[in-house]
């Protein structure tokens, strides 16, 4: 050991001592910039080190995965939560929405027909049946509703009529249904006729409108009313408007064809006519 | 000692035919009065009614019928017709597959056709008789209507093929 440190000892620290001098001397006089030396290290170094810290983080992101996966798990579940309760008020928002814009228009009607009590009510369900057409409310006796109370659209459109009540639900037959009598006023002139259910024309959801007043005419687009005659309906109800005129009996009577001014595929709520002024 | 008086087989096939009735009317009732096909809905009913009455016989298809004879009344039927119907479609069915006609896929389906027709004729007729709608239109109606249920009814077969195989064995 002695003999080793006397032999290479003092030339190892005359090297060591000349490398530190020609080191400092170089970084004064480079001014900063790598020499040919430190430049090699740095070449070599420089891929290293990047693959350490590439490691380094790898094996932190695994760390950090494992050790956060259960809290990001919850977070997921918890965003998840909060992006369905947000689409779920976005549909509520458009179906207020659409409420609102049908509670306007049935404001407007309303206030053209201040005798008319009405109560809201949406469809739960069309009958499946071929051969009539009806459709089951969500509102029945306990909300006021009666047979025989008239249905409308929000723009006061003629839907039909109830014709089956529980307390909690009422079925309505609609203008179009096989069963359907309603008095009409037909055109400008207000003609009296009878609107009434006929089955071929149920299938192409129109109803027929006959035993116009003698003398009276009926013109293609006239708007056929309810008369109001009775008291079974409100007057001044919108049942719909002539689309056809046809002759049957050879030709003797004629009769037209009565489109209904809704359509039962956008049909979502309907207002019940509850109580309204009897025309005498 | 109550307990063993209750058949359990009938007791366990009864809730099974009582959920496969619930069933068809759900289907009837919120899937095909939604789906018009050449303006005509589909009237399954009468199938359920026919594959009981063929799988259990001839009694066990005139009580399902009468149970689902009422509630397609309470539901959609203005009148008592298929509470009067349907327990006649149930019991000639099971009469019919004892007799007459076996238990496979077709025979199902030839006596489904029939259920569908006498149904569909008892539909139409107050209609043509007391209300003398115009008897091309309703014709045509109830032609659609068998055609368009007939199809579509072939599904009703095989939850009552299973019960009646089990049953058996």
């Amino acid at each position: 050991m002695k003999d080793f440190l006397r032999k290479k000892g003092i030339r190892l620290g005359v090297i060591v001592l000349a490398a530190v001098i020609i080191s400092v001397a170089s970084a004064r006089a480079l001014n900063g910039a790598a020499g040919f030396l430190g430049n090699a290290v740095g070449v070599v170094r420089t891929p290293v080190h990047q693959a350490v810290a590439a490691a380094a983080d790898w094996l932190e992101g695994i760390y950090g995965y494992l050790y956060t996966f259960d809290q990001l798990k919850a977070e997921n579940e918890s965003l998840k939560k909060q992006l369905a309760e947000a689409r779920q008020q976005v549909r509520d928002a458009a179906d207020a929405l659409e409420e609102n814009i049908r509670l306007r228009e049935l404001l407007k009607f309303a206030e053209k027909h201040t005798d008319l009590t009405m109560v809201s009510s949406k469809i739960i369900s069309w009958n499946s049946s071929n051969w009539s057409s009806t459709f089951t409310l969500s509102r029945g006796s306990d909300d006021g509703i009666a047979l025989g109370n008239s249905v409308i659209t929000e723009y006061g459109a003629l839907v039909g009529q109830v014709t089956e009540l529980g307390s909690t639900w009422a079925t309505v037959s609609t203008v179009i249904d096989v069963d359907t009598n309603v008095g009409a006023l037909v055109g400008d002139d207000g003609a009296a006729a009878m609107v009434v259910g006929n089955f071929a024309l149920m299938q192409q959801g129109a109803v027929k409108l006959t035993y116009l007043a003698e003398g009276a005419q009926m013109f293609l687009g006239d708007a056929v009313l309810t008369s109001g005659m009775g008291g079974a309906f409100p007057q001044g109800l919108d049942i719909g408007t002539v689309t056809s005129i046809q002759s049957e009996a050879g030709g003797q009577i004629e009769y037209g064809i009565v489109t209904p001014s809704w359509d039962s595929s956008m049909l979502v709520q309907v207002y019940v006519v509850t109580d309204f002024d009897v025309v005498e | 000692m109550l307990w063993d008086l209750i058949n359990m087989d009938k007791l366990r096939r009864g809730l099974i035919y009582a959920v496969y009735m619930l069933l068809v009317l759900l289907l009837q009732n919120a899937v095909f009065s939604r789906i018009v096909i050449f303006g005509t809905k589909a009237m399954l009913v009468p199938a359920a009614v026919v594959a009981v009455g063929m799988f259990e016989g001839g009694v066990w298809g005139a009580v399902f019928g009468l149970f689902t004879g009422l509630l397609c009344d309470k539901t959609f039927g203005a009148t008592p017709l298929f509470t009067a119907l349907f327990p006649v479609i149930g019991f000639f069915s099971g009469v019919l597959s004892r007799y007459f006609v076996n238990k496979r896929f077709f025979a199902y389906l030839f006596v489904s056709m029939a259920a569908f027709v006498l149904t569909a004729l008892c539909q139409l007729f107050p209609l043509l008789v007391f209300m003398g709608q115009d008897a091309a239109a309703l014709f045509k109606t109830a032609l659609l209507q068998v055609l368009i249920s007939l199809p579509l009814a072939a599904p009703l077969y095989f939850p009552c093929r299973a019960v009646g195989t089990h049953r058996r064995r």
